[in-house]
């Protein structure tokens, strides 16, 4: 009974700051309508900052907690807002979806950067009051620290209550929910209050953060705390995002349950027990999602979404796709063994991005666990689809095909419970099905008899997954260079299917769902049939691609399939152009080579450049945290860098000898690293340098048509729109005077 | 015979009721019309019986069978189409595929399948889209992207046809050439309900008019008879000695 008691105690302290976080993030959501994946982060960030100025610089505690809880995390919310997030207005979900994980990631690295993650003595964070001051209910002690948690959770609970109902900022909050438009003509101001609920909830996040680390008693680890406020999503699932006193109540069960797992599963016979705990909330979230009521389908409420894609033809993209593996055939030719790994293991990440692809870029929904579905892939490759043992083993076709089944087929079980909710749900339950696999799936490292088969069998062998190289009837991918041209051809293959696909009436359908579900579903599309398809397609090709990986990798332990890559890849190929096969290959690209390259670029710049050792590092550094920040820029260029590449190369066409004289130069430099005159890296920064001078210099030799443009007629803008979107110009005057019918440039 | 018949429809915004027991009839070969001051429950009415929009109370049949509970997809499979107030186009998608996309999706459901190409020519030359069929659906004037959305619906072959505010955006020219339209498209068998501000187009084509205010149904009727109606006129003008 006194242990009972103690489980509940605990596990009501855990709620209660579940709670906390949670309800920070029902506050943001509900006044911005953007779901704050940085949430964790924004915990996980206020707990080292308190932890630097309080245990490490020594601060008193009262000083501490105003500069941390006061000042900085409430700055640090209201700026995210007015920097980041006010920009998302009027872009498509994934923008606002991509846009907050690209902030975590950012605060991750950022947290990596300035807290070493292997610190040489373990960090301390000190219980509130100390261990040692306790009181005794009904014969169980609990510490001052968890009953002050239980009662900032209760205080917090009604005073936000109470925000909401009985004082102006609140209701106006609430209003803003309900229609921001209307609350503006009733002069209140949503952006301001959008703001100050930012502020809110990044308080509330560090709160939580502040209280819970010192109760987990673990040294602290910056992914194991963003990932725990992500626990708070599920509590806030159970309020859909909306109501906080249910919100609080979901944070309180889910508390429980994982108090009493710990202490009442019998850990030395189900050495799953941890893990499983560890995984609840995420199951929880599942579970919720089955029994919300279906959303009302909506239209789009923005007549033009910021993001336009064209469409390339087939035709033009398999000439694409045969330019890539010819350059690629080259580029093997000349680049050393090490290069040709990393470019082998990005061609298969870009594979995976391609399933992204298909998912994201033609359907409009999100999967945020690529590489969970990449780890089931390779699981199965492992398992049923290699051939010969030793040095000889080979993976086979077979292998892989059965890969691409059962991901369909897993696939759909994730997909089914949230896809006739929208697409945000979907992607809370791929984050929950990550996390899942993740804490395991890729756990279950011990043999384990299995009950009624009579056979030992064991998911995750030893914790490391061997997947060999394929082979494929006569063709034997063993060597590294042969590989590397045979994930090349299949990127290709799958990269002009997919256009093909996008030009077929099931692109057109899915097209039709991505721009408005409503109008598709009054055609008598049925949402979730759709959908469920694309959804098992996009996790075959996942699964397809994570085999190779790890057949790349030769093994891979579970960091490889941890949810932060997932998230990574993901924001690497928005960047790149979700819409875009090629923006497949930028984010696979950047995703196994480019950023790796940067810094090992500095790494060494630094080495030879001892003055300067500093400001290397400091680039190299800073490199970690640049992919996040390319992410957040999605925000302002949701399209992505593919196609202002592409709008930037089109003044080559006005500009032979330019692009004469730039494939001459990189010829030429071809040469000489073929001959090895030049080493691979010279060759990649000759080739930058072209690749970047070539379109500025077209451009300086030939002046932009577009200034041309509005003089030989309107163009393609309608007579009042002129000079709308651009400045208003003296020939506009006369061109509207031409149109209608007035002297030109008569007064 | 009513093809299209929705009673005693109850929707509640809140404590607000945007629709309070409204029914309405829509009969295969006639064009109905449905008007009212803006915030009269149109749209809403609308909404519910294509199925956006559960109501509270009331019901929806249509051509037989009772759909008050069905998703939006089956109503359609069952011969419904309507177009948006809010243009709800496939940005993404030229004038011409937004048309085509609507075959695409039919062929899938309907057992009387046909080229969506070929079809979709038919319809836009029938719609007198011709020039815009290459454009961008983002680049055309409103009016146009409204005939864009009756062609997309159009499409489905459907049997009963709801047209939210059809003619806003059009010039009066285009208007009389779409009045010109519906009443072929009525003529072949089509059942059409309008819902129109442009009162010309509405007495010009509507063999009946329900008139909506305040979500409730208060003048039914042909156009000579509404027209004269004093509750319609007290509705839309405010009451004669109040409009001074």
């Amino acid at each position: 009974m006194e242990n009972f008691l103690q489980y509940t105690i605990l596990g009501l302290v855990t709620g209660g700051v579940f709670g906390i976080a949670a309800a920070g993030l029902v506050v943001t959501y509900t006044t911005s309508g953007i779901f704050n994946f940085a949430h964790g982060a924004i915990a996980m960030l206020a707990a080292f900052a308190y932890w630097q100025v309080r245990f490490d610089w020594g601060w008193p505690a009262p000083l501490a907690l105003l500069a941390v809880l006061g000042i900085a995390a409430p700055v640090l919310g209201a700026l995210l807002y007015g920097v980041v997030m006010r920009g998302l207005r009027g872009t498509s979900e994934v923008t606002r979806i991509v846009v907050p994980v690209s902030v975590m990631l950012g605060f991750l690295a950022l947290a990596t950067w300035i807290w070493d993650p292997t610190p040489p003595t373990p960090r301390l964070f000190l219980l509130f009051f100390g261990a040692d001051k306790t009181v005794s209910i009904a014969g169980v002690n609990i510490t001052w620290h968890e009953l002050l948690a239980l009662v900032l959770a209760a205080v917090i609970a009604l005073a936000l209550r109470f925000f909401f109902f009985r004082t102006r900022n609140g209701v106006a909050m609430r209003a803003v929910v309900d229609d921001p438009d209307l609350l503006e003509l009733n002069a209140g101001r949503p952006e301001r209050l959008a703001m100050l609920s930012w502020a809110l909830g990044a308080f509330l996040a560090a709160l939580a953060g502040i209280l819970i680390t010192p109760i987990q008693g673990t040294a602290m680890s910056a992914t194991a705390l963003t990932l725990l406020v992500i626990d708070a999503f599920a509590a806030a699932m159970f309020g859909r995002l909306r109501s906080l006193p249910r919100t609080f109540l979901g944070a309180l069960v889910l508390g429980l349950a994982g108090s009493y797992v710990i202490g009442y599963f019998p850990a030395d016979r189900w050495t799953w027990t941890g893990n499983f705990r560890v995984s609840l909330p995420m199951i929880a979230l599942f579970v919720v999602l089955l029994f919300l009521p279906q959303d009302r389908l909506r239209g789009t409420t923005i007549l033009r979404t910021r993001e336009r894609f064209r469409l390339p033809s087939v035709r033009s993209a398999a000439v694409a796709g045969l330019a890539l593996v010819g350059v690629m055939f080259l580029l093997r030719e000349i680049l050393a063994p090490t290069a040709v790994n990393s470019l082998a293991f990005s061609m298969t990440a870009a594979i995976i991005a391609l399933s992204l692809v298909l998912l994201t870029g033609y359907a409009g929904e999100i999967n945020l666990a690529v590489l969970s579905f990449g780890a089931i892939g390779a699981i199965i490759v492992h398992h049923y689809g290699v051939s010969g043992s030793g040095g000889g083993a080979r993976t086979t076709l077979w292998g892989y095909m059965l890969a691409a089944v059962v991901c369909a087929v897993v696939g759909a079980l994730v997909a089914l419970p949230s896809l006739r909710l929208r697409g945000l749900y979907l992607a809370l339950s791929t984050l929950a099905f990550g996390v899942f696999v993740s804490n395991m799936v890729l756990r279950e490292i011990t043999v384990r008899k299995l009950p009624l088969l009579h056979t030992e069998f064991s998911i995750f062998p030893s914790g490391n997954l061997t997947v060999p190289r394929p082979k494929i009837g006569p063709l034997d991918l063993a060597a590294m260079p042969t590989f590397l041209m045979a994930v090349t051809v299949l990127f290709s293959v799958i990269g002009v299917g997919l256009v093909a696909l996008r030009h077929s009436s099931y692109g057109r359908r899915l097209t039709a769902l991505k721009d408005s579900p409503a109008a598709s579903a009054t055609l008598g599309q049925s949402p979730v049939a759709l959908k469920l398809s694309v959804f098992m397609l996009s996790a075959a090709i996942a699964g397809v691609g994570g085999a190779l990986m790890t057949s790349q990798l030769g093994s891979a332990n579970l960091d490889r399939y941890d949810i932060f890559l997932s998230l990574s890849l993901l924001m690497l190929t928005v960047v790149g152009g979700i819409g875009y096969v090629s923006g497949a290959l930028f984010g696979g690209i950047l995703f196994g080579v480019a950023f790796v390259a940067l810094q090992n670029t500095f790494d060494k710049l630094g080495a030879d450049f001892p003055d300067a050792e500093g400001f290397f590092e400091f680039l190299a550094r800073f490199t970690t945290v640049l992919p996040a920040l390319m992410g957040v820029s999605i925000g302002r260029n949701p399209t992505g860098a593919v196609e202002q590449i592409v709008v930037e190369f089109g003044a080559l066409r006005r500009a032979k000898p330019v692009v004469v004289a730039g494939c001459a130069a990189v010829a030429v430099a071809y040469l000489l690293a073929r001959n090895d005159g030049i080493s691979n890296w010279w060759f990649v920064v000759i080739v930058g340098v072209v690749i970047v001078a070539m379109p500025l210099t077209a451009k300086r030799l030939a002046p932009p048509a577009a200034a041309a443009a509005p003089a030989d007629g309107q163009g393609d803008v309608p007579l009042e729109l002129v000079g709308v979107a651009r400045p208003f110009e003296p020939a506009d005057r006369d061109m509207l005077d031409r149109e209608l019918g007035l002297p030109v440039g008569g007064r | 015979m009513a093809l299209l018949e929705a009673r005693d429809v109850t929707v509640r915004f809140g404590g607000k009721a945007a629709l309070d027991q409204t029914s309405i009839d829509v009969a295969p070969g006639r064009i109905t019309g449905l008007i009212g001051p803006n915030g009269a429950g149109k749209t809403t009415l609308f909404n519910v019986v294509c199925g956006l929009l559960t109501p509270q109370g009331g019901r929806v049949v249509l051509d037989g069978t009772d759909v008050t509970r069905a998703p939006p997809h089956r109503r359609a499979r069952l011969g419904l189409a309507r177009t948006f107030q809010r243009l709800e186009l496939f940005t993404s998608l030229t004038v011409r595929d937004n048309i085509r996309v609507g075959g695409d999706i039919r062929n899938r459901w309907s057992t009387r399948r046909a080229d969506s190409t070929d079809e979709a020519e038919r319809i836009i030359e029938l719609t007198g889209l011709g020039s815009f069929a290459d454009r961008e659906v983002s680049e055309i004037p409103t009016g146009r992207a409204r005939v864009v959305e009756l062609a997309r619906a159009l499409m489905t072959r459907p049997s009963v046809l709801l047209l939210d505010e059809p003619a806003a955006g059009q010039t009066e020219r285009e208007t009389e050439e779409f009045g010109a339209l519906l009443r072929r498209l009525a003529a072949d068998g089509l059942a059409v309900c309008l819902v129109e501000h442009d009162m010309t187009l509405v007495m010009d084509v509507c063999e009946t008019i329900n008139v909506l205010d305040y979500g409730r149904t208060i003048a039914a009727g042909p156009p000579t008879q509404v027209r004269n109606d004093p509750a319609v006129m007290d509705a839309y003008l405010g009451t004669p000695e109040g409009v001074g």
